[in-house]
């Protein structure tokens, strides 16, 4: 990942992690807290995630790009988010 | 004059924890939360119960009429049941002071029994529904005390979205339950379910969960939908076809309204959004596919001018 990269995924992580607080209401401790296993995240919360990224970011999300290791953490929603943000390719478009 | 329910609820997976944290911010009381407490996987439910500090018994106490005895000596008032699959005794149904209900996430008597979501999807329907009923020793078929029906997305719902729909719309509906029984237990709505309308949907895996390309653009994409829950897993699998020896499941598609022209199952140019695949009447874009258990875009497993076998009762056709 470019210098460039990492500083707007560092915001963007901050801005995640902003949605999890505010909009779901689930404490998320760092970048790297596993979401999925410790329950942060499960599949009625992923919809709303997906919902609150659309608005907050511009951007279309791709259901079926997504596959479980792009949601672990709020760090590898970022690199998602930094990726479509930057004209990386969703399925669906 | 209200007073304060004490409720068990009987909970599993992501509706459950919805279900429990909505219940925590009334002023009515959780006695004990009956949730899988082992086994394989993740125990969502377990795990947001012991973060309120609620009480955690066993799911399959459902089944021991030693529960009803359990339960009356708690003064339970209510007991509610939120995705689980275990079938209460009729000592059990009979113990809590106002009774036994279940959030179901389908419309009642229509949708009844497992996967209902999918098979909505699946049959094209354009409005569904979530029903909270009294709970009888028939699976799905008491009194219905609330109802809430919605709009489906024809083109784009998929399983996991129409779940979501469910259970934003159903948790609403059991704290209003709770709020009526505080009230008035007797002014609760008891709508007799017509069980001449009744259907009941199984286990089971339509078309034993393959693709059958000579079926219409539109079934194919239904029955693509019904089986997707976005990155988690889903209970009828993705639906599969080979192509050169090879399984694909598809994973995400849609229908173009442009007649294919060609033998169903023949691969076509790719596209801007995937790669054209012929079906009984019209070119189907297939989006995401995954082979050998990793997930990739169409066009980098499927080439035009690749056959899908055509399959007989799960045979394929020469």
């Amino acid at each position: 990942m470019q210098y460039r990269e990492v500083v707007a995924a560092n915001d963007v992580e901050v801005r995640i992690q902003r949605i999890f607080r505010e909009r779901l209401n689930v404490e998320v401790p760092s970048p790297d807290t596993e979401l999925l296993s410790t329950g942060r995240l499960d599949s009625l919360a992923f919809v709303d995630l997906v919902f609150h990224l659309e608005a907050e970011f511009g951007i279309t999300v791709a259901l079926d790009e997504l596959d479980l290791p792009q949601v672990q953490t709020i760090s590898a929603i970022a690199r998602y988010v930094v990726h479509r943000q930057a004209g990386g390719k969703a399925a669906t478009e | 004059m209200s007073s304060t329910m004490r409720v068990a609820l009987v909970a599993e997976e992501a509706a459950g924890v919805e279900a429990l944290r909505a219940m925590a911010r009334t002023p009515h009381q959780i006695v004990a939360v009956l949730t899988r407490l082992g086994g394989v996987g993740p125990l969502p439910v377990a795990r947001a119960a012991r973060g309120l500090s609620i009480p955690l018994w066993p799911a399959e106490d459902v089944r021991d009429p030693a529960l009803g005895t359990k339960l009356s000596d708690s003064g339970i008032d209510l007991l509610l049941n939120v995705h689980s699959l275990y079938l209460a005794t009729e000592a059990v149904l009979r113990a809590p002071r106002v009774g036994c209900f279940n959030l179901h996430p389908g419309p009642l008597p229509e949708y009844a029994g497992l996967n209902t979501v999918s098979w909505a999807i699946l049959q094209g329907e354009r409005e569904y529904g979530v029903t909270v009923h009294r709970m009888e020793p028939r699976v799905d078929s008491g009194a219905i005390a609330y109802q809430e029906r919605f709009e489906v997305d024809c083109a784009g719902e998929t399983a996991l979205s129409l779940m979501h729909k469910c259970v934003r719309a159903g948790v609403p509906l059991l704290v209003r339950l709770l709020e009526q029984a505080a009230v008035d237990p007797a002014a609760i709505p008891a709508v007799a379910q017509d069980l001449s309308r009744r259907r009941y949907y199984g286990r089971g895996v339509p078309h034993h969960g393959r693709l059958d390309w000579r079926r219409s653009a539109g079934e194919i994409c239904n029955f693509i939908r019904a089986s997707d829950y976005g990155p988690f897993p889903s209970p009828w699998g993705r639906p599969s076809a080979t192509v050169g020896a090879r399984e694909v499941h598809v994973l995400s598609a849609s229908s173009t309204a442009e007649q294919a022209g060609v033998a169903p199952g023949t691969v076509g140019p790719t596209t801007a959004s995937g790669i054209l695949v012929a079906a009984g009447d019209e070119w189907v874009v297939v989006r995401r596919v995954m082979a050998d258990g990793v997930a990739h875009d169409a066009s980098d497993i499927l080439k035009p001018g690749d056959h899908f076998d055509l399959e007989h009762e799960g045979r394929a056709v020469s």
